[in-house]
C-alpha cells in the first residue's frame, strides 16, 4: 500500500511538472533551430507552434517576426505579412534590414469595449489590428458566452446583467491570443459546509484506515461505482460507422 | 467486491451493440454512380444532436452557424471516398449533414438527414443535393483545399 501511494504521488507531482516545463517555452526548440542555422527545421517548429493555438504576446509577435525574417530569406510576400502581424503584436520590436515595412505602427492592436449602460448592448472593436490578424472575438461573462467572427466591423453583444462584467479575447486564425480587454467576474465562491468537529473525528491515535467504518465506506464507494458502470452498459449502443460516398 | 465484480457483468452483458452504416449519396450519373462536380475537393459531416427542430440549412452548416450541439465533425478528400469512424453515439434524434465544397471552400453540394438512432434501421443515408454557396467557413479560416479549421469551432 506504501509503494502504491509513493507512486501514485510521484505521478500526480511529477506529471504536471514535467508537462509545465513542456508547455512554458512553446517556442523554445524553434529558437534554438534559428539561431543554430537550422532555417528548415526553425520554420517547421514556428508554424507548429503558431497552429497549436496556444501562443499570446509577445510570443505570438516573436513567432511572427522569425517566420517573417525566414520569409524573407525566400519570398518577400509572407515576409511582409508577418512583419506586419509581428509589429501589430509589439509595435516595439526591431526589424532586421531584410524587411521593409511601409508604415510602422505606433500602438499595439487591442480590443476596444464601447459600454454606454448597465443594461445596454456592449461595442466590441478590434483597434489598430492589420486584416487577417484577428478573426474571432469571444465574449466571456458569468454564465454567459459567444464567439464572433471578426471582419473589421464593429460588433455587438448583449449580455444580461448579471452576466456582466465581460472579457473579450481576440484570436487570431488558430485560435492564439492577440489581445483582450474586460474582466469576466469571477465564479461565486461556494460556502464552505461546515467540517466535522475535532470531537467527531476518530482519534488520533487510530489511524482511519483500521477504522471498520473506512472499509464500509470503501465497500460501498466500490458497489456504488460497479453499478453506476453496469448501468450505462446496458441498453443499446450506437456505433456511427465512417461515412462514405456511395 | 466480488459482489460488485458480479453485478457489473451482469448488468454489463444486457448491453446490445448496433453498428450504424452512414452513406452520403450524391446525384446520380447516366451509369448510376455517383456524379460529383469536377471542382469538388472534400467533405465536411457534421453531426449534431436535435432533440427539436429541423435541419441546418446549407448555408447554416457552411457558416457553422449554431444549431443543437455539435457532437462530430470531421472532413475528408473526396479522393479517398471515406472519412473515420463516427463512433459510438448515444441514442435519441440527431441531425447528420454533409458539404461538399471545392477548394476555396464554396458548397457544391449539400444533405442532411434528420433521424431518431434508435429508428434508423442499420444505416443513415445522406442525400446530397447541387447548391451554391461562395467560400463559407463562418469563424474558420479555409485552408485552400476545401476543409474549415478548426473544424470543431461554433460561430455565433
Amino acid at each position: 500500500m506504501r509503494v502504491a501511494t509513493a507512486l501514485l504521488a510521484l505521478c500526480l507531482t511529477a506529471a504536471p511538472a514535467a508537462l509545465g516545463a513542456a508547455q512554458a517555452d512553446p517556442i523554445g526548440e524553434a529558437e534554438a533551430a534559428f539561431e543554430e542555422g537550422r532555417h528548415e527545421d526553425a520554420e517547421r517548429l514556428y508554424r507548429a507552434a503558431l497552429e497549436s493555438g496556444r501562443l499570446a504576446p509577445p510570443g505570438l509577435a516573436r513567432v511572427h517576426l522569425r517566420l517573417a525574417e525566414l520569409a524573407a530569406l525566400g519570398s518577400t510576400g509572407a515576409a511582409d505579412r508577418h512583419a506586419r502581424f509581428a509589429l501589430a503584436l509589439d509595435p516595439s520590436l526591431a526589424l532586421p534590414e531584410t524587411i521593409a515595412i511601409d508604415a510602422r505602427p505606433t500602438r499595439a492592436a487591442r480590443v476596444v469595449l464601447e459600454i454606454s449602460g448597465d443594461d445596454a448592448p456592449i461595442g466590441v472593436r478590434v483597434a489598430d489590428a492589420p486584416d487577417g490578424l484577428v478573426r474571432v472575438l469571444e465574449v466571456r461573462g458569468a454564465g454567459f458566452e459567444r464567439t464572433l467572427s471578426w471582419d473589421g466591423e464593429a460588433r455587438e453583444v448583449d449580455p444580461p446583467a448579471e452576466a456582466r462584467p465581460i472579457e473579450v479575447r481576440a484570436l487570431d486564425a488558430h485560435g492564439n491570443l492577440v489581445a483582450q480587454a474586460g474582466r469576466a467576474a469571477p465564479p461565486p465562491e461556494p460556502e464552505p459546509e461546515p467540517g466535522p468537529t475535532p470531537e467527531a473525528t476518530a482519534g488520533e491515535d487510530t489511524p482511519a484506515i483500521e477504522s471498520p467504518w473506512f472499509w464500509v465506506g470503501v465497500g460501498l464507494v466500490v458497489v456504488g461505482v460497479a453499478v453506476a458502470i453496469a448501468l450505462s452498459a446496458t441498453g443499446t449502443r450506437y456505433l456511427l460507422d465512417a461515412p462514405g460516398i456511395r | 467486491m466480488r459482489a460488485a465484480l458480479l453485478l457489473t457483468l451482469l448488468l454489463a452483458g444486457c448491453a446490445t451493440e448496433e453498428t450504424l452504416t452512414v452513406e452520403l449519396r450524391p446525384p446520380r450519373a447516366a451509369d448510376g454512380g455517383p456524379a460529383l462536380p469536377i471542382e469538388a475537393e472534400r467533405v465536411e459531416v457534421r453531426l449534431v444532436r436535435k432533440e427539436l427542430g429541423e435541419c441546418p440549412t446549407a448555408a447554416e452548416a457552411a457558416a457553422s452557424a449554431p444549431s443543437g450541439t455539435l457532437a462530430h465533425v470531421q472532413s475528408f478528400p473526396i479522393a479517398e471516398g471515406m472519412g473515420r469512424a463516427i463512433g459510438e453515439t448515444p441514442s435519441g434524434r440527431w441531425a447528420l449533414s454533409a458539404l461538399v465544397r471545392d477548394a476555396s471552400c464554396g458548397v457544391l453540394l449539400y444533405g442532411c438527414t434528420l433521424t431518431r438512432l434508435e429508428d434508423a434501421g442499420g444505416a443513415i443515408v445522406v442525400e446530397l443535393e447541387p447548391v451554391s454557396i461562395p467560400e463559407t467557413c463562418g469563424c474558420r479560416e479555409c485552408d485552400g483545399a476545401g476543409a474549415c479549421g478548426p473544424e470543431e469551432r461554433v460561430c455565433e
